[in-house]
């Protein structure tokens, strides 16, 4: 029926001002349907479509509607959705945005609304200075200070603490090439990413033999549409000697030396604790510290919340995920017995941690791995894995060798003894798989 | 008001004040035939409001005696020899220690431009004082006042509807140069009310005895010097007074628990149709050592935002919280602490100083050494009122004052066939001998009314049935012009006062133009404390009681603060225009000598809500008719069929009624809301001409009136 209207309004040959008016009568119309049913799609889309369509809308106004219905609703996401709607159209300033979110969150903080909202704003608002983070730290934490509030009035209120992991939450990881493996024969080049790429980007990188840029073709891993990982085959074989590989790709560039008589060359990116964490000042520290004192206490007070322990975890993992490495697992163990229907989430939250701690510290330059007896349930982070001869990840949690194994096309030995895999589908794709160990394990299901 | 009443009714109720009322108007709508007699000529006994000039004349003449200038009543045609006669208590006193003061300055000579006069008498801060203790010959108050209100009362006729609608545009229209230019239009008779008020002024100032007016008038010589201050610090007196009928001061101001009875009642006998509403929207104290008024956090919001309380604290205060809104279920928790004093229990929750303050000063409303269960119930009962109308807000205050309260049942009472007379005294009452049962009424037109219940009030009991007059509430009222404590927008606040040193507990309304207190930018502060003196004759200086709490709230008065016109000490308190202070009295019933079908109401009291009038007038509904329905809704007038007279003309009274406003049985959305008027003009519009016929009321036959 909508559209059916807006047919009507886009082919009417009536006079500019005569479509005008019936723009300006139709948002009369709609305002009135809305009243009837605030949470519409259709009439929502229906007055973006006639507000686009009039030459001279008039924000504030539309402004006000949402205001009033937030009022009557201030969780109705659809109007939420309008406000961005109409603020992206017009000069309404972001600043006033976020002290109407301030009003809202005063009268009732338990509204994921106009919390994710504010977590739309704060970036825009407030833009990080230096690379990698969210939000200014100066406003960072005075957020910080606002949710805490809002999480010891209810702690089991959920948006409080969503909010809160939105703000320890690190932004998105500049992308970085991982590792860089080149080969003289076959003559490949493999580059892994940080972030995942689409086949056209990674059509643009350039591949430098000592300098001179060579021509060939670049083939995914497997078939998805984004991947980590590519495969760089020159159309002329890499020569002989002492040669220098660079590779530059979505922006980042790394180079790799290989000896004369090496066949195979890796380099892999150095890690530190800020691969995975946004990096803290001083400042950030401290009242992360405090913080964490504060939710101690609050989980004395409240022993079975698992917001509160999560939160912990949360805050231990922002300060030092090493040195509270051991406190973290406890704290997930007893989350599982709390919170038993997540106790997967928490468990793969554990070894997700573990793998972590296990990267920041590991030298992947000697390509092997030693995972044995971390509780880990899933193995994550692959993508910095890639590079491995040798992987031991005996003692462990695991239910499945999954397509997640799919990214080794070095691996030689893999051993995961005393485990509960069941499933072995990533297997099939590991090209130079010699020793495969899977002693103690459950039944495997199946092999196709 | 002197017409003949009829022989016969089923009860008769003495003083409007709100039970009787509300028994009055349950009485009626069930189909009893209801007479119902006020002595004074306005509503709602110790529960009115007034405006500003009456309440001023009020507070000069209640320490007279009434004059009784009926006809002397011949008693003994009217009784028979089985009957006996109880005389009604002559001075029917319930307020004592009046008096009112006003801070202001009367308006210098070079504002009006007229003749000239000796300019130190001109530039005097005025402090008008009305008391008896001063035995003044001329009453000041009353000539001043009365000559604007000469001036104005045509004026104000006319051009009454600009005034509404300025105040519907929420213009400022103290500041508008409109009503000055009225006034200059007329000058003959300006310059008349102008030599009066400034006699009238002189007058005062002889007559002044206190060591402040002497301190006054050594400053005058100072500001004789500069008699063309550029901008006055207060609008002057003739400014306020301007708008006096804007004023409702409340004798007994009370707040509504939103779930409380009379709010139930409210809704379920439709009488709210009658009344507007408003919210109180924060709640204010002072911790101990301080000298500032602090927000309370009650609800969810008011904890999330309050900046007063640590993070742990906000914990510890919602479990709490969350504990007593369904206390009965946790027996475990505080059963060891069931005889013992409330405090011991919240210090067994680990709540710290400042959180077992809020709680048993602002959320219990209770003392420290009330037993737990006690202090249990009453932090439950304001956990149960919280968030009913808007989500952190567990009271409601009626717009135009709470003598807007027994006027709407009254209204109801007389919409069910009630009658209705005001102005008439009952005399005595008449029993009989043997069964000691009422019999009836005679008033002071000697005429005789049977009926088969009397209520009155307790102002009205005979002399033989009281046992003891004590003062039972002090008052103070004051204007002032800010807010306590300012805030973006315009608050209501309740505020309490804990007891410190000497000083009792102080408990706070302050409410403003929003609730149609006052006129814009003045604000209604109301103080009640119960008086410390158990000497009933001693003689109080009310103002020496509410001392500290001034000293708190306020900078000063005004008249104070022109004079130290410099100090910049304390801009952000606000300074007081007008003051007034009384004591509420109560007396005992001595229930043996009190025949068994006279029913008598308490006096408002000292408690904040309204759930012991209401108790009380079901409980003496329940005992005249034991088997009737309390106050059923009230059918809307539309409903009703056009075949009764009594129905038609309220109908016709009702017809603007905006349909708004109309109640949704059971939800209580009835409230209007802050939002719903700034929307809305036809509400407020409304409400202003309800408020109109309110004001007419209190002098001329009411709306109700149908005798």
């Amino acid at each position: 029926m909508w559209n059916y209207r807006k047919k009507c309004f886009a082919n009417s040959e009536k006079p500019k001002s005569e479509i005008e008016a019936m723009l300006n009568s139709e948002l009369t119309f709609i305002e009135s349907c809305l009243r009837n049913n605030p949470k519409s799609y259709g009439c929502w889309h229906q007055r973006c479509f006639v507000l686009l369509k009039l030459k001279t809308p008039d924000w504030k106004r539309e402004l006000q509607l949402c205001n009033l219905f937030l009022q009557f609703d201030d969780r109705n996401f659809h109007c939420w959705d309008y406000r961005r709607f109409v603020c992206s159209h017009s000069n309404h300033p972001l600043k006033d945005e976020i002290d109407y979110t301030n009003k809202l969150i005063e009268s009732n903080f338990s509204n994921y609304s106009s919390w994710h909202y504010r977590s739309k704003l704060l970036p825009e608002v407030y833009p990080d200075s230096s690379v990698g983070n969210k939000i200014a730290e100066r406003k960072l934490l005075e957020e910080l200070e606002l949710v805490q509030n809002a999480f010891f009035t209810d702690p089991n209120d959920q948006s409080a603490w969503f909010y809160h992991k939105w703000l320890l939450g690190r932004g998105h990881p500049m992308q970085s090439i991982l590792s860089l493996h080149v080969s003289r024969f076959p003559s490949t080049l493999t580059c892994t990413l940080r972030k995942p790429i689409k086949e056209e980007d990674c059509q643009q990188a350039l591949v430098r033999v000592n300098g001179t840029v060579i021509s060939g073709k670049w083939k995914p891993h497997s078939s998805a549409c984004y991947m980590n990982t590519w495969t760089f085959t020159p159309h002329e074989k890499i020569g002989t000697g002492l040669i220098s590989v660079s590779c530059q790709v979505d922006g980042v560039e790394t180079q790799i030396t290989m000896e004369i008589d090496d066949n195979e060359a890796l380099c892999c990116a150095k890690n530190t604790i800020e691969t995975f964490c946004e990096s803290s000042s001083d400042a950030k520290l401290l009242v992360l510290e405090e913080e964490l004192n504060s939710c101690r206490e609050l989980n004395e007070l409240e022993p079975d919340n698992k917001w509160v322990v999560l939160t912990l975890v949360f805050l231990m993992k922002a300060i030092d995920p090493i040195r509270f490495f051991s406190e973290m697992k406890e704290l997930l163990k007893s989350l599982c017995i709390i919170d038993s229907k997540r106790s997967c989430y928490y468990q793969d939250l554990h070894s997700k941690y573990a793998v972590e701690n296990w990267i920041i510290c590991a030298d992947l330059q000697s390509r092997k791995a030693d995972l044995r007896n971390k509780g880990i349930t899933r193995l994550c982070h692959v993508e910095f894995l890639v590079g491995l001869t040798h992987l031991d990840l005996s003692h462990n949690k695991l239910k499945a060798l999954g397509s997640t194994f799919l990214v080794f096309p070095w691996l030689q030995e893999l051993k995961a003894d005393d485990n509960e895999i069941t499933e072995i589908d990533g297997l099939k794709a590991l090209p130079s798989l010699i020793t495969l160990s899977l002693n103690s394990n459950g039944t495997i299901l199946e092999l196709r | 008001m002197d017409e003949v009443l009829p022989e016969e009714f089923d009860v008769i109720l003495i003083g409007t004040g709100l039970p009787e009322s509300v028994l009055s108007g349950a009485l009626s709508r069930i189909g009893k035939n209801v007479l119902h007699v006020d002595s004074n000529e306005y509503y709602g006994g110790s529960w009115a409001s007034f405006n500003i000039k009456t309440f001023d004349k009020l507070m000069s003449e209640t320490q007279m005696h009434q004059e009784d200038n009926s006809n002397p009543v011949n008693l003994e045609a009217l009784i028979s020899e089985d009957e006996e006669f109880l005389l009604m208590s002559a001075s029917q006193q319930n307020l004592s220690n009046c008096q009112s003061y006003c801070y202001l300055s009367k308006q210098p000579d070079w504002v009006v431009a007229t003749n000239v006069v000796e300019p130190n008498v001109v530039a005097e801060p005025d402090e008008v004082e009305i008391s008896d203790d001063k035995d003044s010959p001329v009453d000041v108050a009353t000539t001043a006042p009365t000559m604007v209100q000469k001036h104005s009362d045509t004026e104000d006729l006319s051009c009454r509807d600009v005034d509404f609608e300025e105040r519907n545009n929420s213009d400022n229209d103290n500041e508008k140069p409109g009503v000055s230019d009225k006034q200059s239009g007329d000058p003959a008779k300006e310059k008349s009310t102008d030599n009066d008020s400034r006699n009238g002024q002189v007058d005062a100032f002889n007559n002044a005895t206190s060591e402040e007016k002497l301190e006054n008038a050594s400053d005058q010589s100072s500001q004789a010097d500069l008699p063309h201050k550029e901008t006055p610090l207060f609008p002057f007196y003739e400014k306020f007074y301007e708008n006096w009928r804007r004023f409702n001061l409340d004798l007994s101001p009370k707040v509504m628990f939103s779930r409380g009875q009379l709010v139930e009642l409210l809704i379920q006998s439709n009488v709210c149709r009658y009344l507007e509403f408003r919210n109180v929207t924060r709640t204010l104290t002072v911790l101990s050592g301080e000298n500032r008024l602090q927000p309370v956090p009650c609800s969810r919001a008011d904890v999330f935002k309050s900046k007063f309380v640590t993070v742990v604290e906000k914990r510890i205060l919602m479990r709490f919280l969350t504990l007593c809104a369904n206390f009965e279920q946790h027996p475990q928790e505080y059963e060891a602490y069931k005889d013992r004093p409330f405090q011991d229990f919240l210090q067994s929750k680990h709540l710290s100083t400042k959180v077992q303050h809020f709680i048993i000063h602002s959320i219990a409303m209770v003392s420290e050494q009330t037993s737990t269960m006690e202090g249990l119930h009453a932090t439950q009962k304001f956990l149960k009122s919280l968030g009913r109308y808007g989500s952190s807000h567990a009271f409601l205050c009626p717009m135009y004052g709470v003598g807007e309260l027994p006027q709407a049942f009254s209204r109801l009472s007389a919409v069910f066939g009630g009658t209705f007379c005001l102005r008439r005294r009952v005399i005595g009452i008449v029993a009989d001998k043997t069964s000691r049962a009422v019999k009836g009424v005679i008033d002071s037109t000697g005429q005789k009314i049977k009926c088969q219940h009397l209520v009155l009030d307790e102002s009205h009991l005979p002399d033989i049935c009281r046992s003891g007059f004590k003062r039972e509430v002090s008052r103070a009222i004051y204007v002032t012009d800010k807010s306590v404590s300012p805030s973006e927008t315009e608050e209501v606040s309740l505020i309490t006062l804990p007891p410190v040193g000497n000083f009792p507990l102080y408990r706070v309304i302050e409410a403003g133009p929003l609730c149609c207190l006052s006129p814009n930018n003045y604000y209604v502060v109301h103080a009640l404390t119960k008086p410390s003196c158990v000497d009933e004759n001693a003689i109080v200086d009310l103002k020496e009681t509410f001392h500290s709490a001034e000293k708190t709230m306020f900078a000063g008065t005004a008249a104070e603060l022109e004079i130290a016109n410099n100090n910049e000490s304390d801009k952000q308190k606000p300074a007081v225009l007008w003051a007034a202070y009384f004591n509420m009295m109560s007396c005992g019933v001595n229930n043996d000598s009190l025949p068994g079908n006279v029913y008598v109401m308490s006096s408002p009291g000292f408690e904040l809500g309204f759930d012991k009038a209401m108790n009380e007038a079901r409980r003496t509904f329940e005992i005249i008719c034991p088997d009737e329905e309390f106050l059923p809704r009230a059918p809307e007038p539309e409903e009703i069929v056009f075949d009764d007279e009594g129905y038609k003309s309220e109908n016709n009274g009702n017809s603007r009624e905006n349909p708004n406003e109309q109640p949704e049985a059971g939800n209580g959305d009835y409230m209007e809301t802050e939002e719903d008027l700034q929307e809305e003009e036809e509400p407020d519009v409304q409400g202003l001409i309800d408020q109109e016929q309110g004001v007419g009321d209190h002098v001329s036959d009411g709306n109700g009136d149908n005798a």
